[in-house]
C-alpha cells in the first residue's frame, strides 16, 4: 500500500502529467470546449487584445486565437504520435534485429542508420513534399523517418546489453525459440528506455512540425497549427503581439512539460529508486 | 564419449569496419574428452580460455577449427531438431547468481519453462514438478512466487540449478558455480551437486579458478593456461605429483 | 616474527591503533536504526600484520570504512572511539581526516582493476599522494614514484610509470595500488580484500610483497578478507567477525590450530581442501542473519549445534585461553 507519494520517484511525473493531460483534452475535445468557432472570421473584432470575450485576442481576420491555439494543438498532437509511433515501431525493430542477428546484419542495418541519422529533417522534409506534395502526412513521416536510427540505436545498445546476460543464456541453452526470446525477454526491457525516448521524441516533433508549418511546408492556411501562426503573427508583433505569443507559449509549455514527463518516466521506471 | 573435442581453435578478434584487431587466442589446439558420469574438473586463471571452452560446448561461442561431438553428435552441424534434443540434455549453471534470472519473472516461472518447453509434463502438474524441484534443492516450495531479487545469493543459485534440472539434461557445465558466495554457503552449495549428481545421474564438467573446488567434486581435471592444456590427469594424482611448472605453481598457491 | 610481535609480548608501548567499543548503525527513515558493527573493539600493533575475517554482512568492511570517515551516507558510528597516534579518528573533523588519510593511513583498495583512472599515467596517480599532502616538486616526486614502483616489484619502472592503468596487468595494477599506499610512508594501511578480483598465483605474489614490505619498513596491515586460508598465510594476530560482532580473536596458531568458537571452527570445515577432502563439506545450517534481525543472547546460536539454554544469555567476549578470546558460554 502506498502510503505516501515517493517524491523522489514519481515527483516529475505528477507536476508534468497534468500539463500534458491539458493539453489531450484540450485537443481532443477543442470542437466542443473552443468558444469560438476556429475558422470563423470577424471583421468587427481585427487585431483585438485580450478581451473577456476573446480570452487571449483575435488574429487579423478576426478569429479567436485561444480557438485556433486549441484546433492547432490537435495537428500537433497528431503528428507527434504518428510520427513518434513510426519512429518507436520501426526503430525497436529494426534496434531489436540488429542485436538478435549481429554481425553483417547487424553492420548493414546500423549504416543505413547512420545514413538516415545524417539528414537534418527538415531538409528530408523539403525533399519529400517537394515531391510529393506540402501536407501535415508527408511532414509526420518525414519526421517519423528521421526518429528510427534513434531508436534503432537506443533499443539495440540495451538489447545487446541485456543478451549478455546470464539469464539470457540460460534460456538459449534451455533452447527457447529465437522469436519468444526476443519477444519475452528482451523486448520487456527495451519498452522503458523506448518509452523515455518516446516522450522526449514527442516534445521534438511537436517543435519540428511548428517549424515545418512556420516555413510553409506543414499544415495549410486556414487550418490552424502552431508554427503557421507564429509566422503569420510575425507581420503584427508590433500592433498585436498575442497572436505569435499564443501559440508560442502553448508550443514552449508543451515541449517543456513532455521533456520533463521523459525525465519523470525515467525515474519511475528506475528500479534504484523504487521501494 | 559423451563429449569429445578435437583440436579446438578459437580466435577473438577485435577491430571494426577498417580495423582489424591482432586477436586473442583463446583456444589453441584443445582436445578432451569425457566420458558418461565423470566429473571433470577445468582450471585455469583468467584469460585461460577455460569459460570459453565451456561455452563453446554449450554452442554459445562458436569456434574457428577442430571440433566437438556430444553424444557422436558435431554440435555445429546440429539441424532445428537436434539442436533442441542437445538443448535438452545439455545445461549451464554460471557465475553471477544476482543476473542468472530474468528480474521481470518469478522464479517459479523461469524454472517452468524448462517443462514447457519439453513437453513431457501436463501443464496442469507443471507447478507441481517446480515445487517438487525446489525441494530438491533444498529450497521452500513457497519461493516459486518470489522475484529473483528476493532471494539471496546462495538461494538463486540453488533455483539456478532446479532450472537446470528440469530438463533431465545429461551433462551440467558449470562456470564458477561458488566464487560469487561466501564460504559456508559455497560448501552448502557444492554438497548439493554431490547429493543431485547421486540422484539425478548426470555428468559434471565445473570451470574454475580455485583447484580445491575441483579436487573435492572432480575425479579428473584439466590444467588449462593461455589457451592450451598444459596438463591432465586424475585430479589427486595431479594435486600430489604436478608435472608441469604451471601445475606446481597453481598447486602451490592454492595452499 | 615481526619485531612488533616482541614489543607486544612486551606489553609497554601503547598500540599504534586501539578501536574500543566500537557501534555503526543504518540509519532509516521511519524504523529504528539498524546496528552494522556492535561493540568491535580490537588493536593493531606496531609492525604487526592483523586480518579480520567474516563473510558477508558480517561488518567487516564497514569497520574498516568508519576508521578512514568514508562510511557511506546514512551509516554513522554511533559508540566507540579508535585511538590512533593519541588521537580519537572518529572525533577528527572532515578536514583533520584529509590530513589522515594517505599520509598516516591509507587503503589499499578491492577492486583492483577499476580502482585507477584510466585515462591518467600510472606514475602520476602513484605519486598524487605526496603531491597532495607534502606538496614537494615535480622532478622530486617522480624520482619518488620510480622508487616506490621498483620497491613493489614493478620491473623496468622508470618506463613503466609512464603506462597508462589498461597496460598492467591485474596483478601489476594492484601493485601500482599498494606503491600508492605506500608513498606518504604510513605507519598503518588498511587493505580491504586486495586479491579477491585477482588470479591465486598472482594472489600469492601480493601476499609476499606485504609481507616483504612489512618487513623492510616496519608498516603494520590490517588485511580485510573472507579468505581463511590467505589470512592464516600472512597474518600475525586475527579477528573472526559474525554478524556485526567479533566473535573470536587470538594469534595465528591459536585460531588455526585450536579454534574456540563454534563459527570458526565450522567455518574452517566449510572450505574445500587441495588433498584429503571429506565427501561431504561440513555446512552452516541455515543462512547469515541480516542485520536487522534481532537474536536475542548469542547471534550464533540459532545456527549452532552446540547451543544449550544459557546460550540465550549474550555471551561476553572473554579470555579462553592465553592472547586468545571467544565469544562463546562453551569457549
Amino acid at each position: 500500500m502506498l502510503r505516501r507519494i515517493n517524491w523522489r520517484r514519481y515527483g516529475l511525473v505528477v507536476v508534468t502529467l497534468p500539463v500534458v493531460i491539458l493539453v489531450f483534452v484540450a485537443s481532443a475535445f477543442a470542437p466542443v470546449i473552443a468558444p469560438y468557432d476556429p475558422y470563423a472570421l470577424d471583421v468587427l473584432v481585427m487585431l483585438e487584445g485580450p478581451s473577456e470575450k476573446h480570452l487571449l485576442g483575435t488574429d487579423e481576420l478576426g478569429r479567436d486565437i485561444l480557438s485556433r491555439v486549441m484546433q492547432a494543438s490537435r495537428i500537433s498532437i497528431v503528428v507527434g504520435l504518428v510520427a513518434v509511433g513510426i519512429g518507436a515501431f520501426g526503430g525497436t525493430l529494426i534496434g531489436l534485429l540488429a542485436a538478435w542477428f549481429g554481425g553483417k546484419i547487424d553492420a548493414v542495418l546500423m549504416r543505413f542508420m547512420d545514413i538516415v541519422f545524417c539528414f537534418p529533417a527538415i531538409l528530408l522534409a523539403v525533399i519529400l513534399m517537394a515531391n510529393l506534395g506540402t501536407s501535415v502526412l508527408n511532414a509526420m513521416l518525414a519526421i517519423g523517418i528521421i526518429f528510427i536510427p534513434g531508436f534503432a540505436r537506443l533499443t539495440r545498445a540495451v538489447a545487446q546489453t541485456v543478451q549478455r546476460q546470464p539469464f539470457l543464456e540460460a534460456a538459449i541453452c534451455l533452447g527457447v525459440p529465437g522469436r519468444r526470446i526476443v519477444l519475452r525477454e528482451i523486448l520487456p526491457n527495451v519498452i522503458g528506455p523506448v518509452l523515455v525516448e518516446a516522450a522526449v521524441a514527442f516534445s521534438y516533433a511537436v517543435l519540428l512540425e511548428s517549424a515545418l508549418s512556420f516555413l510553409g511546408l506543414g499544415a495549410q492556411p486556414p487550418e490552424p497549427s502552431w508554427g503557421n501562426m507564429i509566422n503569420t503573427g510575425r507581420g503584427f508583433i508590433d500592433q498585436a503581439p498575442w497572436i505569435s505569443l499564443a501559440p508560442g507559449v502553448a508550443l514552449f509549455l508543451t515541449v517543456f512539460s513532455f521533456n520533463l514527463l521523459g525525465d519523470g518516466l525515467r525515474d519511475v521506471l528506475d528500479p534504484k529508486l523504487r521501494g | 564419449m559423451l563429449v569429445a573435442a578435437r583440436n579446438l581453435r578459437k580466435t577473438f578478434r577485435s577491430g571494426g569496419l577498417f580495423r582489424r584487431g591482432a586477436g586473442v587466442l583463446a583456444l589453441d589446439d584443445v582436445s578432451f574428452s569425457l566420458a558418461e558420469g565423470e566429473s571433470l574438473g577445468v582450471v585455469g586463471e583468467s584469460g585461460s580460455g577455460k569459460s570459453t571452452l565451456l561455452r563453446t560446448i554449450l554452442r554459445l561461442t562458436p569456434y574457428d577449427a577442430g571440433s566437438v561431438t556430444f553424444d557422436g553428435a558435431e554440435i555445429a552441424a546440429m539441424d532445428r531438431g537436434a539442436l533442441r534434443r542437445f538443448r535438452q540434455r545439455v545445461q549451464p549453471v554460471f557465475q553471477n547468481p544476482y543476473s542468472t534470472f530474468n528480474p521481470r519473472f518469478s522464479v517459479g516461472a523461469s524454472i517452468a519453462l524448462g517443462f514447457e518447453l519439453l513437453g513431457n509434463v501436463d501443464k496442469a502438474d507443471i507447478p507441481g514438478e517446480v515445487a517438487r524441484l525446489l525441494d530438491d534443492v533444498g529450497l521452500d516450495p513457497d519461493l516459486a512466487s518470489a522475484l529473483p531479487h528476493q532471494l539471496s545469493g546462495g538461494q538463486r543459485q540453488r533455483a539456478a540449478i532446479a532450472r537446470a534440472l528440469a530438463v533431465k539434461p545429461d551433462l551440467l557445465l558449470l562456470d564458477e558455480p561458488t566464487s560469487a558466495l561466501d564460504v559456508s554457503v559455497q560448501a552448502q552449495v557444492l554438497n548439493l551437486f554431490k547429493d543431485l549428481q547421486g540422484r539425478y545421474a548426470f555428468s559434471l564438467m565445473l570451470v574454475t579458478h580455485d583447484l580445491p573446488v575441483v579436487t573435492f567434486m572432480c575425479d579428473n581435471v584439466l590444467v588449462m593456461k593461455s589457451g592450451a592444456i598444459v596438463e591432465r590427469g586424475e585430479t589427486g594424482t595431479l594435486v600430489r605429483d604436478p608435472e608441469s611448472d604451471y601445475t606446481r605453481k597453481l598447486v602451490s598457491s592454492a595452499v | 616474527m615481526a619485531e612488533g610481535a616482541t614489543a607486544r609480548d612486551g606489553g609497554g608501548a601503547a598500540p599504534l591503533l586501539e578501536v574500543v567499543g566500537l557501534r555503526i548503525e543504518l540509519e532509516r527513515r521511519a524504523e529504528a536504526p539498524v546496528p552494522i558493527a556492535r561493540d568491535v573493539s580490537l588493536r593493531v600493533e606496531e609492525g604487526e600484520i592483523v586480518g579480520l575475517i567474516g563473510e558477508s554482512g558480517s561488518g567487516k568492511t564497514m569497520t574498516a570504512k568508519s576508521l578512514l570517515g568514508l562510511l557511506p551516507e546514512r551509516i554513522r558510528v554511533v559508540a566507540g572511539r579508535a585511538m590512533f597516534r593519541s588521537r580519537d579518528l572518529f572525533a577528527l573533523t572532515p578536514p583533520q581526516m584529509r590530513e589522515v588519510r594517505g599520509a598516516e593511513i591509507a587503503l589499499i583498495p578491492q577492486d583492483a582493476l577499476h580502482a585507477l583512472n584510466p585515462v591518467q599515467v600510472v606514475g602520476r596517480q602513484v605519486g598524487e599522494p605526496v603531491e597532495v599532502h607534502a606538496r614537494r616538486p615535480g622532478p622530486e616526486i617522480r624520482e619518488l614514484v620510480v622508487r616506490l614502483l621498483e620497491r613493489v616489484h614493478i620491473p623496468n619502472p622508470r618506463a613503466r610509470s609512464a603506462d597508462y592503468p589498461h597496460q598492467f596487468s591485474g596483478g601489476m595494477q594492484q601493485r601500482a595500488l599498494t606503491a600508492m599506499a605506500l608513498s606518504m610512508e604510513p605507519p598503518l594501511i588498511l587493505a580491504d580484500e586486495p586479491t579477491t578480483a585477482l588470479d591465486v598465483t598472482i594472489q600469492a605474489e601480493i601476499i609476499a610483497l606485504i609481507r616483504d614490505l612489512r618487513a623492510q619498513t616496519g608498516t603494520s596491515f590490517l588485511f580485510i578478507s573472507h579468505d581463511l586460508g590467505l589470512v592464516s598465510s600472512l597474518c600475525d594476530r586475527i579477528y573472526v567477525m559474525y554478524a556485526g560482532e567479533i566473535v573470536e580473536s587470538g594469534v595465528r596458531e591459536e585460531i588455526f590450530d585450536r579454534p574456540r568458537h563454534p563459527y570458526t571452527r565450522a567455518l574452517m570445515g566449510a572450505a574445500p581442501r587441495l588433498l584429503g577432502n571429506p565427501e561431504r563439506l561440513s555446512t552452516i545450517p541455515g543462512r547469515i542473519p541480516q542485520p536487522s534481525e534481532e537474536i536475542a543472547g548469542c547471534r550464533f546460536r540459532v545456527r549452532c549445534p552446540l547451543a544449550e539454554a544459557r546460550c540465550a544469555e549474550p555471551p561476553p567476549l572473554r579470555e579462553a585461553a592465553r592472547g586468545h578470546d571467544a565469544r562463546c558460554w562453551l569457549a
